[in-house]
């Protein structure tokens, strides 16, 4: 602060080796600043991710000290069938829910973004969801989805549909969990309306004036201009369908019921860690799952130079 | 062919009457400047010919074709903004090759307009650049090039050069009236610069408060303003309305008690009937105390180096505005005496209407 203070007075012309020294003085003070944070994150995130790391490569069963047996946890999940199911239905999950939840929120932010008497009650309305504890909001979706009781189904019967029995038939369940965890988009519409609300109003009315065509306007003018809050959204929601399980707990409890439809890779570290006290494979499992949304995400960061627009750069 | 009609065009933002009936022929090639106050509806009015706001009542003709309810894009306008309104993420070149290109033109033709539209606007080297790496005159010469690209009718400006530095906007305009020669198109173009609007328009649209208080080429705007607002608002600085009282047609009594004699011809008014004298500062010079029309003590001198304008209080309520030769050193506080010259003065009604000259 000093420093800068100080170069702004002297008025002329400051010399090369000054402004260096300011940026330096300015950098302490900005590690400073940041410190607390900086302790909060070596010792709630990287300290126990290390201890993760190395918990895996042992047997420790919770009572008892851990035995390093190596790289025995990760032979292990090679040959665990439940390992495979919940990483293919995870897998699944992500892929459908994540680029289904964003084109929701878009095409709703893109609703939002029209300027009419009750945008703020509908941007409220759809925010609230997110507020709902998802166990809550699941277990409302069992209600909602039971046979025989559930308005779901006594509304397809009335329609002469034969519904299934959504969460028991091993077709439909996993539907079930990407619908519970698409239905609390508020934080990815808000983002996107964010995004939105910050295009300069002559700028899209430029594009009216260029094309007559709606969609035009959107794919070569809208979306690029919002490809930053894309990654963002891109990214985090990755990051949590990857973590998806209480959802799937709910459902699906621990066996991920129905025939292992729901089974989930969180509920598999779960059962690994709570009903089975095989900690060391739990943390092999969770090391497999960092490294994986770790490699996924800095892929997606690698291709986001060629499609992510930074206001800043002037390229 | 781009002429564009309005008639009976209003607007309302809630119940606010904004624009409050509009009735305008502007004819092909022409280069029509709106004039008027802040908040007076230049912008709305050009905004609602380009498509981007509704027209509540009226109908908007563009080359003969009723273009009330067409899309902005199909009606054949092109739009200069203020801020430019470039697209961030693109280059110069994509920025005017995008209407092309979404229009279905071929690549090579694209390429082929883009750049000799860049050629004629001297901004082939900034082609390959983003708007951010721009000054602002490049990026408002890149806007012109995006509109002038799409080979419109009609080009519209809404206060284009009013972001750009004093010498910046001198070069822009001559280029702006280079352009309207040589593409030969209807232009209509708002400003509130005086400067801007005398030298480049055909006609000037005067506007007020939503309605038009005049339409007419920048010689009769200036010379014969249809009313007391458009005498005051068109001209800088702006004219001197003094209040008098016309006796049978000949004799002026002015406020403060002088007689002046009104030679040319004026309607039949009551006798004594209340009218205001428009006097442009250009036609009130000093003189000395024994031809005085008007007395008063200055209240601001401005010295601008080859003229001064000087401001005087002339009685309670009435001052006068005087554009003297740059070498008069008048003071603050001085006495001065100065005469009319009624050659080009104006009179106004009661009613606020130029009653002369007709
Ligand atoms: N979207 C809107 N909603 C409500 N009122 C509006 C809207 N746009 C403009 N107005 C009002 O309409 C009137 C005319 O606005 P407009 O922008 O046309 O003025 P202008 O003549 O262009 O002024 P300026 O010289 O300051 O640009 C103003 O009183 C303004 O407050
Ligand atoms: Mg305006």
């Amino acid at each position: 602060m000093a420093a800068g203070t100080q170069i702004a007075v002297s008025g002329a012309s400051p010399s090369p080796r000054r402004r260096r020294r300011a940026g330096r003085g300015e950098a302490r003070a900005g590690v400073l600043f940041a410190l607390p944070w900086m302790i909060g994150l070596a010792t709630f995130t990287i300290i126990p991710l290390i201890l993760t790391f190395y918990i895996a490569q042992t047997k420790f069963q919770i009572v008892g000290p851990p035995k390093y047996i190596g790289l025995e946890n990760y032979e292990a999940m090679w040959t665990d069938a439940a390992f495979w199911r919940s990483a293919q239905n995870t897998l699944f999950f992500a892929a459908v829910s994540v680029p289904l939840k964003l084109a929701l929120a878009l095409g709703l932010a893109l609703l939002l973004n029209r300027a009419t008497a009750l945008s703020g009650l509908y941007r409220t309305v759809f925010y609230l969801p997110f507020l709902m504890p998802a166990v809550a909001g699941s277990v409302v979706f069992m209600l909602l989805l039971t046979p025989g009781a559930g308005p779901v189904n006594i509304i397809l019967e009335a329609f002469g549909f034969n519904p299934p029995d959504w969460l028991r038939d091993p077709d439909s369940a996993l539907w079930a969990i990407i619908m519970l965890s698409i239905w609390p988009l508020g934080v990815e519409t808000l983002v996107f309306l964010g995004g939105l609300q910050n295009i300069p109003r002559d700028v899209s009315e430029a594009a009216e004036l260029d094309s007559p065509e709606p969609w035009h306007k959107l794919w070569w003018i809208t979306l690029p201009l919002i490809t930053p809050m894309i990654l963002f959204n891109l990214v985090i929601g990755i990051i949590y369908s990857f973590q998806i399980f209480a959802q799937a707990i709910v459902i699906g409890g621990t066996t991920g019921t129905p025939a292992e439809a729901t089974l989930m890779y969180m509920v598999v570290i779960y059962r690994a860690a709570f009903r089975y006290f095989n900690v060391g494979y739990a943390a092999a499992l969770a090391t497999v799952l960092f490294f994986v949304v770790l490699l996924l995400a800095l892929l997606i960061f690698r291709t986001a130079r060629s499609w992510v627009y930074y206001e800043g750069e002037s390229r | 062919m781009g002429a564009v009609t309005l008639t009976g065009v209003r607007k309302l933002f809630g119940t606010m009457e904004v624009i409050k009936g509009i009735d305008l022929a502007i004819a092909d090639r022409e280069l029509v400047v709106f004039v008027g106050p802040s908040g007076c509806g230049k912008s709305t009015l050009l905004r609602m010919i380009a498509g981007l706001e509704d027209v509540d009542y009226g109908a908007i003709e563009i080359a003969g074709r009723d273009v009330t309810e067409l899309a902005p894009a199909l009606r054949g306008v092109a739009m200069v903004f203020q801020n430019y309104a470039l697209y961030p993420h693109m280059t110069a070149y994509d920025n005017m090759a995008y209407g092309l290109r979404r229009a279905g033109l071929a690549g090579a033709e694209v390429d082929k307009r883009v750049r000799a539209t860049a050629a004629m606007l001297q901004i082939t080297e900034l082609l390959p650049r983003r708007p951010k790496a721009m000054s602002g005159g490049q990026r408002q010469r890149v806007a012109i090039g995006r509109a002038i690209v799409r080979n419109p009718e009609v080009f519209m400006f809404d206060e284009p050069l009013s972001n750009l530095d004093a010498a910046l906007r001198v070069e822009m305009r001559s280029q702006i009236a280079r352009l309207h020669r040589e593409l030969q198109a209807t232009m209509i173009f708002v400003t509130h610069d005086q400067v801007e609007a005398m030298t480049l328009a055909d006609r000037i649209v005067v506007l007020n408060g939503g309605r038009i208080e005049q339409v007419g080429t920048p010689r009769e705007v200036y010379h014969r303003p249809a009313n007391i607002f458009v005498a005051g608002f068109i001209g800088s600085p702006a004219m001197n309305l003094l209040p008098a009282n016309l006796h049978r047609g000949a004799a002026l009594e002015l406020g403060w008690g002088t007689r002046v004699t009104w030679t040319a011809a004026v309607p039949a008014l009551p006798d004594n009937a209340p009218v205001t004298l428009g006097v442009r500062p250009e036609r009130v010079s000093l003189c000395d105390a024994a031809r005085a029309q008007a007395s008063g003590e200055v209240t601001l001198a401005e010295h601008l180096g080859d003229e001064t304008i000087l401001h005087l209080k002339v009685s309670d309520g009435v001052s006068l505005t005087v554009k003297a030769g740059g070498d008069v050193a008048a003071l603050v506080g001085d006495r001065l005496h100065v005469a009319f010259d009624l050659a080009g003065a104006c009179l106004f009604g009661p009613d606020g209407r130029r009653i002369a000259p007709d």
